[in-house]
């Protein structure tokens, strides 16, 4: 069954003074159920927009979005009503973990919020678990301004993690990591899609997390998102840009 | 997703709709639609989460007032020392002396107490609270709440709201308090320092019972509905240029600072549309005498 799928979205930015940049142009994407996919592509393409697109964040100015089969109407496709009736989470690049709450505090915030018959001893249990399984448990009364960028993404996955959603966004969960802490966090994400079953959908220019993570790669390019590629499919693709960033990529790494 | 626009009401209830848009597009309809959803966010909260919802309220009401209190206690000593040293040059001459304890009434209680404290709350606690929101915004905090399924209207704006409200009536009633009783000790050392200047007789019975005789109806009704105001439309100012800031961290002092200069602004016309209630009280008050 699709997780999630939208058809023919299109949307685009249009400043005063500047020209008007298409950032989707008829966009149709299908998501398998407890499957990965990478959204890739060239800096300023508009694939962090997509994804702000499908938590919610952004509104599309034409095109269906489908959840679970069931679409999101144009009047209630806001961040919230996504979160909550589509179970769908968000993981920022800059992990956007609330400034004044403690690690255990960020992660318990939306289990307090959501679940308010929960006993504190559990909530505690929950909150515990979820760190320690992100390998976070030792920086639970740390404000997140005195931790590095690796732990506060894995902070913010275990927070995104902590209602247990259907479908997980992330806007580029390695970017700045050093290997050994890329490495780490793709082998908790792995973990955590093997045990929880969730669709992961992520924006990347890390290609080999895709091989990873075994995940289904598409591209997005002057506004076109491609079809889905396995990783190994990719000198396959008939798309020339798609050869060539797959060769850029390729060649940094 | 069903974006078309159907045609198919009538054009009275699109003009409706168009003045509708145009108010709430405005800065009052902006701000009284953050007081709206922040007072049905109070009244609509889920009974199980009444213990951390009213935990929030508290610390908000401490970091608005409690925090500025010793900041309002010393402009209280300083305004009561002030209304009354200057009371005294004039009032003994024109007949007034008895009447310290009236212009006090009508000076701090009515007037200066309210509007000073908002503006020393708005300065300091509303500006603190429009960049707190303005660096969530910057930051992603506030569109992380709303992927977690968190209203921050309910979870940033309602605490900020009621305990702005309540924080402002607490210091109100202090600086009122402060700078009536401060006023007296300095009416009484000048007249003890200087009794060949001053020919009046500051007695502490005579001060307090002018005090409670010129107060009306009217002011122990306004003691609540001025701080209550106030305290709202400055939190409203502070959630709503705090929260229009876009993730540019350059917005930041700017929405800092119109939430401040808004909020005087708004403070002073409020005072004024209510200082009419006071006009109607006289009027009526005269009608009767007639």
């Amino acid at each position: 069954m699709d997780s999630v799928s939208i058809k023919n979205l299109c949307f685009s930015f249009h400043e005063p003074g500047q020209e008007k940049r298409i950032i989707l142009d008829n966009a149709n994407l299908v998501v398998q159920q407890k499957e990965a996919l990478c959204i890739c592509g060239q800096s300023g393409q508009g694939k962090s927009t997509l994804l702000r697109i499908l938590a919610g964040l952004a509104q599309p100015h034409s095109g269906q979005i489908f959840y679970s089969g069931i679409e999101s109407e144009a009047h209630e496709h806001t961040a919230l009503q996504v979160a909550l009736v589509h179970k769908v989470a968000f993981v920022f690049q800059n992990a956007a973990l609330i400034s004044n709450l403690r690690v255990f505090d960020n992660v318990a915030l939306p289990i307090r919020y959501h679940q308010p018959h929960r006993s504190e001893a559990s909530v505690r249990e929950q909150v515990t678990g979820l760190l320690a399984s992100m390998m976070v448990d030792d920086y639970a009364n740390y404000f997140p301004y005195a931790l590095s960028a690796g732990i506060l993404r894995r902070v913010a996955i275990a927070r995104a993690l902590a209602l247990e959603p259907r479908i997980l966004l992330m806007d580029e969960p390695t970017t700045g990591l050093d290997v050994k802490n890329r490495r780490s966090l793709l082998a908790l994400i792995a973990n955590q899609r093997s045990l929880r079953h969730a669709t992961i959908i992520m924006v990347t220019h890390d290609l080999p997390i895709a091989k990873e993570l075994d995940a289904r790669i598409c591209f997005l390019h002057k506004g076109i998102l491609s079809e889905t590629y396995s990783y190994d499919e990719l000198g396959l693709a008939h798309e020339s840009y798609i050869r060539e960033l797959v060769e850029e990529m390729e060649h940094a790494g | 997703m069903g974006r078309e626009h159907k045609e198919f009401y009538s054009w009275p209830a699109k003009f409706l709709a168009w003045l509708g848009i145009l108010w709430l597009n405005s800065l009052p309809g902006k701000l009284s639609a953050i007081i709206f959803k922040g007072l049905h966010a109070f009244f609509t909260i889920d009974q199980r989460r009444f213990r951390t919802e009213f935990r929030q309220i508290v610390l908000q009401t401490f970091f608005t007032g409690i925090e500025a209190l010793p900041l309002i206690t010393v402009v209280a000593v300083l305004l009561g020392t002030l209304t009354i040293t200057q009371a005294m040059t004039v009032m003994p001459k024109v007949g007034f002396g008895d009447f310290f304890g009236n212009l006090m009434v009508i000076v701090i209680i009515r007037e200066l107490g309210p509007v000073l404290t908002a503006f020393l709350i708005a300065g300091r606690s509303g500006a603190a609270l429009a960049a707190y929101l303005g660096n969530m915004k910057v930051e992603s905090e506030a569109d992380a709440l709303e992927t977690m399924g968190i209203d921050p209207i309910k979870y940033l704006v309602m605490p900020a709201l009621i305990g702005g409200m309540v924080a402002l009536f607490i210091m109100n009633a202090i600086f009122s308090s402060v700078a009536i009783v401060v006023g007296y000790f300095a009416a009484k050392v000048l007249t003890t320092i200087l009794h060949n200047f001053f020919e009046v007789q500051m007695m502490w019975d005579h001060y307090l019972s002018s005090i409670l005789l010129e107060l009306h109806p009217m002011d122990f009704l306004m003691l609540f509905l001025k701080p209550a105001l106030f305290g709202a439309l400055i939190t409203a100012n502070a959630c709503q240029f705090g929260l229009s800031v876009q993730q540019d961290v350059r917005e930041v002092p700017k929405a800092t600072s119109r939430s401040v200069v808004y909020s005087f602004i708004s403070v002073v016309l409020m005072d004024l549309l209510l200082s009419l209630a006071y006009i109607f009280d006289y009027l009526h008050g005269l009608n009767s005498v007639l």
